[in-house]
């Protein structure tokens, strides 16, 4: 292994100056996804629906997708690859690292904006730029989809108290004949910059060595 | 499992297994239960400081003392430097694994805050003299240090506190797309974790939910409350509040302060084209003027309900007249889709304390009487209390023929035809928030059938 290891020293460093890794942590991951495509050049969506860990998560689908998603891999075209190498199974990550202790405020705000940005793409999956109810909605419903007393009721009932807050919140006075879009970035910017999230929305990278890589 | 050792001191063991056993116990009691359990204990952890303290103050003043400069002085710097390094050492390990540390200002503050008190004090009065010949200098010690800590630190610790801008607790209410969003990163994060193969405390932390509601949530709490998702507890809550919200800011028209805005349902659901709604329609703006004024009387409602109100106590939730509502909104909801619209505007809005004579001398006007004659296919079915009320209530539904006037407010609202799904308790109550318009405009001018001695009271769903 030695040998391949050194020749993929070059493009780690690409990609750490690229997504804020260290080239160990690069090393780890990409164990990770030789892992997961089991030795394959991409991952496709297959090898993240198979594993067994994630088949419980409610969100799982829209994790993957996220995965596949352009917008998130910083593309200009909207649209999402059926296919993605390394260097993009690391920028998806990148979203995740948690940001250093002690960074400009600007700095902080610029990563705030882009992991909420991640969360809109998330939830917006018809590339429109807006969460409209009916995107809301699903979200709700597959939040509660672990509990089997679920009904569309309840699921309605909460989403739509929630994009009444937002539009509450967000909009002000509205006339009873205007029709409100769905929630535009700016917004979800606005209602959820009560939650830290560069704070909240992390993973540990630093621990790698707990990681299964190869069985 | 709970309750065996903790530790070697009880009182460690106690709060352990508090801790440990409080959401199963909390889950299985009513509301009224919690609020009593709760105030009752905090009385008498009051009276029990209170005695204490008391104990303290008379053996200060009548008690053997032994004062030793040296001794007081050294204990009394000796105790500080002990907090302060604890404090320290422990945030030092302890910022090794956050990401947000805890800054020097906050050990600061916590190494501050440690007030000795009863506890000190009751040890030290449990030494035997005969074992402890030196007990008076003890005793001395220890109450100049109690007095120090709690007279010193105690009082300069607020202003402290302001002055070093301290990040204290947030006590905004959370809102509902905060708290979606907060599970939503919760998943979120659990399953970036499985994707990196890594075991952070998420996976762990998940792992532990999900066991806990699988095994231990079944067992040990009662009926169907186990199976209640966080979200939808939260939304209950949320409900709950608002509610009393209207009902505290008694008898006027304003709206409780969440909702400042004129956005309603309306603006929100996508416009239908006209193919869809295949009935005829009120117009928007008599619709809107019909939901005001069901909102209005919807306030005068509830505030005859019963609900104490001190200052300290959230408004008890009225367990009782929350069924009692939701019975009478069903009701009411049966019985507008059964006549045709109403077309009697309701009474200007009084005082709250007209309104509550008015209500007082004639709570039948709110009752629901029994006049659904005309209407051979309602079958409400009062047997059994634990179906799911309103389950029956849309059965009834279903099985007439024509609701010339119900998509209307489907169409302005969320509310959906009658579906004979089955719905549990937990959907009624903010359906509730859903069809509040509707209620109880019936009740002003048409009394309905009654539906007062329907099921008993459900235990609150907390």
């Amino acid at each position: 292994m030695g040998a391949s290891q050194s020749g993929r020293v070059p493009e780690f460093q690409d990609l750490t100056d690229k997504t804020g890794f260290s080239i160990e942590q690069l090393k780890n991951l990409h164990n990770r996804f030789v892992y997961l495509t089991q030795d394959e050049d991409t991952l496709r969506r297959e090898h993240l629906e198979n594993m067994s860990d994630l088949a419980l998560n409610p969100i799982r689908r829209q994790i993957i997708e996220a995965f596949f998603d352009s917008r998130n891999l910083g593309q200009k075209e909207k649209g999402c690859l059926q296919e993605i190498g390394f260097e993009e199974f690391v920028t998806v990550l990148a979203f995740f690292k948690p940001p250093k202790p002690h960074i400009a405020e600007e700095e902080r705000k610029t990563i705030k904006k882009e992991k909420l940005r991640f969360l809109f793409n998330m939830h917006d999956t018809d590339n429109d730029g807006v969460i409209t109810l009916d995107e809301y909605r699903r979200v709700v419903e597959e939040l509660l989809s672990s509990t089997e007393t679920l009904g569309a009721e309840t699921a309605k009932a909460i989403s739509d108290a929630a994009m009444l807050e937002v539009a509450s919140e967000t909009v002000g006075q509205m006339g009873p004949d205007e029709f409100y879009e769905g929630i535009t970035f700016e917004q979800f910017m606005q209602i959820l910059k009560d939650i830290e999230i560069e704070t909240k929305m992390n993973v540990h990278f630093w621990n790698l060595e707990t990681m299964h890589c190869g069985k | 499992m709970a309750y065996l050792n903790f530790g070697e001191s009880s009182v460690s063991r106690l709060i352990a297994c508090g801790a440990v056993t409080r959401p199963y116990v909390e889950a299985n009691i009513s509301h009224k239960s919690h609020t009593t359990i709760k105030y009752f204990l905090k009385m008498w952890s009051s009276v029990s400081d209170t005695l204490i303290f008391i104990f303290l103050g008379v053996s200060t003043v009548a008690g053997k003392h032994h004062w030793n400069w040296t001794f007081v002085i050294m204990s009394v710097i000796l105790s500080l430097v002990a907090r302060v390094l604890g404090v320290v050492g422990l945030t030092f390990v302890i910022n090794k694994f956050r990401i947000v540390k805890l800054t020097t200002k906050d050990q600061f503050i916590v190494a501050y805050g440690g007030l000795r008190g009863a506890i000190a004090f009751s040890l030290v009065y449990l030494l035997d003299s005969r074992q402890f010949p030196m007990r008076n200098m003890f005793l001395t010690a220890i109450i100049t240090v109690i007095f120090f800590t709690v007279f010193v630190q105690g009082m300069t610790i607020r202003p402290l506190v302001d002055l070093l801008a301290v990040k204290k607790k947030q006590e905004t209410k959370r809102s509902i797309n905060e708290e979606i969003h907060t599970q939503f990163l919760d998943h979120l994060l659990t399953g970036i974790e499985d994707i990196c193969g890594h075991y952070g405390h998420h996976h762990w932390k998940d792992k532990l939910n999900r066991f806990n509601k699988k095994y231990i949530k079944k067992c040990l709490i009662a009926g169907e409350r186990s199976k209640e998702p966080q979200l939808i507890a939260f939304y209950h809550k949320m409900e709950m509040k608002q509610a009393i919200e209207l009902v505290e800011s008694g008898g006027g028209s304003k709206l409780p302060s969440a909702m400042p805005s004129t956005i309603s349902m309306q603006n929100i659901q996508p416009k239908k084209t006209p193919q869809d709604r295949a009935l005829p329609q009120l117009s928007k703006s008599r619709e809107e003027e019909i939901r005001k004024i069901l909102r209005t009387n919807l306030q005068r409602t509830r505030q005859r309900l019963r609900s104490y109100n001190r200052h300290t106590l959230v408004a008890d939730p009225f367990e009782d007249g929350w069924n009692d509502l939701i019975k009478r909104k069903r009701m009411i909801e049966l019985e507008k889709k059964m006549n045709n619209h109403l077309t009697v505007p309701a009474p200007p809005p009084d005082s709250p304390t007209i309104t509550r004579a008015r209500l007082a001398s004639d709570p039948q006007a709110w009752g629901i009487k029994a006049g659904t004659e005309s209407i051979p296919t309602i079958k409400v079915d009062l047997a059994s209390p634990q179906t799911p009320e309103s389950g029956y209530m849309r059965d009834g539904f279903g099985s007439k023929a024509s609701q010339p006037k119900e998509s209307k407010e489907d169409g302005g609202l969320v509310m959906k035809a009658p579906s004979l799904a089955k719905e549990s308790k937990d959907k009624m109550a903010y359906e509730d928030d859903d069809k509040e318009p509707q209620r109880l405009m019936r009740c002003l001018s048409d009394p309905g059938p009654a539906a007062d001695e329907e099921d008993e009271d459900e235990p609150f769903l907390p």
